[in-house]
């Protein structure tokens, strides 16, 4: 698995649009974020929004575009006629992204705390729901490679679960800001692909009584089941004939 | 499976959805041998070499290579080297780590420079895959898949786009892997180099493997032909032929005998034989009776 991750991150960098896409886009979303965050519920708003936007364009869209490609040229078979499992070569081709991601989000979070004079009311919330979005999206990629003949046609195959996860961490935040805690509408947002996360990430950020946090994890939980579920059920390794 | 027996395969059959590629092919490959797969398009070649790669599942009967299960990577792929119909390259990585790349996962080690060298590629070791021509490409999966010289190579037509030296010093490579012990098996569209390399041929047509066996024992089921143009009172000619406008032909089991008799026959009566040909059979000939030959199917 670490040889294709080394493969694929030599692949990343030598590819100047996908590096520059992957390494620089979650800063400018970050950036984004934060300006948003004085006008709309804060930092607790910037940190869902940021999340989501993050690991969908780093995770989630790298993922089915690098996926898309490597099944068109036949690389994936290729490394199936090797001794490599299929869970190897599958951990080989997204650690580096996932990796990237994580540092990335690691760097920006961490800097909203420190420069912002932030505190998280309860931290160990917040990874969690990073690392639940991380598995959704995952396992999503992998469903919509399953859909996508080219890293072109990623383009427009990634865009629904895409634009509803932004559009649902974006809903989460204003609802933050607007809505009484334990409203209808959090309720909804929680079992919406993208909705756990972000509202759990926010009431981590500012702090929440347990029975509050239960919906967003349950919907969080329940997305990455659907994602890994989705993506086996999905995901092929050859070009349709 | 014996010791002497690399590959044996039983009523493999292998569908995709309704459409059946592969309708019970029996197939036994001996170790140190080269045995070609040949047939006609579509006819099946490349999935049934697929499915003795362990690349797909049969449908029915069973598979085994190397004395287990193909689809068991972990313990065959270390000894198995597979070149694919169709590279499969990340364009970004330059031909040596590519090499380096598939070779450490399948847990083989070797010297790439000096394969990319028996191959012409030397100078292209540092270059950037998606920079090579069709035909460099092609190369560079052979050397993928003799990299550390596993004990069984499957090639699946290895010289489609070589120019013919590339050809030739590719079969000279082949020829010295198998002297190092390796069995070969291969598909390839070019009868001649399977007349030249192959210890055993099996042909197939429609998913069926029809006839295999040595050049020999092919080609010595087949007629040969005499031929010559026709002359006035060939009718009289004591051997089954058979004429049309422009020649007779004889064919024949027992070319040299029959060859003699007819020229015999001709010097006797003081005929000239214009245009007169013997060929012994050839596998092209064996190859062009593959749709006419349906064998019973299980």
């Amino acid at each position: 698995m670490l040889a294709i991750a080394a493969a694929e991150s030599k692949m990343l960098v030598r590819n100047k649009l996908v590096a520059f896409s992957a390494l620089l886009m979650p800063f400018l979303f970050g950036f984004l974020m934060i300006n948003m965050s004085e006008n709309l519920g804060g930092f607790a708003f910037a940190a869902s929004s940021l999340v989501i936007s993050v690991v969908a364009t780093a995770v989630y869209l790298t993922a089915t575009t690098t996926l898309a490609s490597r099944r068109q040229n036949l690389f994936l078979k290729r490394m199936r006629s090797t001794a490599e499992s299929d869970l190897g070569i599958i951990g080989g081709l997204l650690l580096p992204t996932v990796v990237l991601a994580g540092i990335q989000l690691a760097v920006i979070l961490v800097g909203m705390v420190v420069l912002g004079g932030e505190t998280v009311a309860n931290p160990a919330v917040v990874i969690v729901a990073i690392l639940l979005a991380i598995v959704m999206f995952v396992g999503l990629a992998l469903a919509t490679a399953g859909v996508t003949n080219s890293p072109e046609h990623a383009q427009v195959t990634t865009l629904p679960v895409f634009f509803i996860a932004i559009a649902v961490s974006v809903w989460a935040g204003i609802g933050s800001t607007f809505e009484e805690p334990g409203s209808v509408f959090g309720l909804v947002r929680a079992f919406l692909p993208g909705g756990g996360v972000a509202e759990l990430i926010g009431l981590g950020w500012s702090g929440a009584p347990i029975a509050e946090l239960l919906p967003p994890l349950g919907g969080a939980v329940l997305w990455a089941v659907i994602g890994l579920v989705a993506a086996r059920r999905m995901f092929r390794w050859e070009p349709r004939v | 499976m014996t010791n002497t027996t690399v590959i044996r395969a039983t009523g493999l059959r292998v569908s995709y959805g309704s459409f059946e590629a592969v309708k019970g092919v029996d197939l036994t490959v001996r170790r140190g041998e080269i045995y070609a797969l040949l047939g006609t398009n579509g006819a099946g070649k490349t999935t049934t070499l697929e499915t003795l790669e362990g690349h797909r599942a049969p449908t029915a009967g069973t598979v085994e290579v190397l004395g287990g299960d193909p689809a068991d990577r972990k313990r065959i792929r270390p000894r198995m080297g597979v070149m694919l119909q169709e590279t499969g390259f990340a364009g970004e990585l330059t031909t040596i780590e590519m090499i380096e790349l598939v070779g450490k996962l399948s847990g083989r080690s070797d010297d790439p420079q000096r394969l990319l060298e028996a191959v012409g590629l030397a100078d292209k070791a540092r270059t950037r895959l998606d920079q090579l021509s069709g035909g460099q490409k092609r190369r560079v999966d052979f050397v993928m898949a003799i990299y550390g010289s596993p004990e069984l190579v499957f090639l699946d037509e290895p010289t489609t786009g070589l120019d013919p030296s590339a050809r030739e010093a590719l079969w000279g490579v082949v020829q010295d892997v198998r002297r190092a012990g390796s069995t070969i098996v291969l598909t390839t569209h070019y009868l001649e180099e399977a007349e030249r390399h192959a210890d055993r041929i099996g042909l197939m047509h429609d998913g069926v493997l029809q006839r295999e066996g040595s050049l020999a024992e092919l080609v010595g089921a087949h007629p040969s032909r005499i031929r010559f143009a026709p002359f006035e009172g060939v009718e009289a000619l004591p051997l089954a032929h058979r004429a049309d406008d422009e020649l007779v032909t004889i064919e024949t089991a027992e070319l040299q005998d029959d060859l003699a008799a007819l020229l015999g026959w001709a010097a006797a009566r003081g005929v000239r034989l214009d245009r007169l040909s013997a060929t012994s059979s050839s596998l092209e000939d064996v190859f062009r009776t593959l749709g006419a030959a349906q064998p019973a199917r299980a």
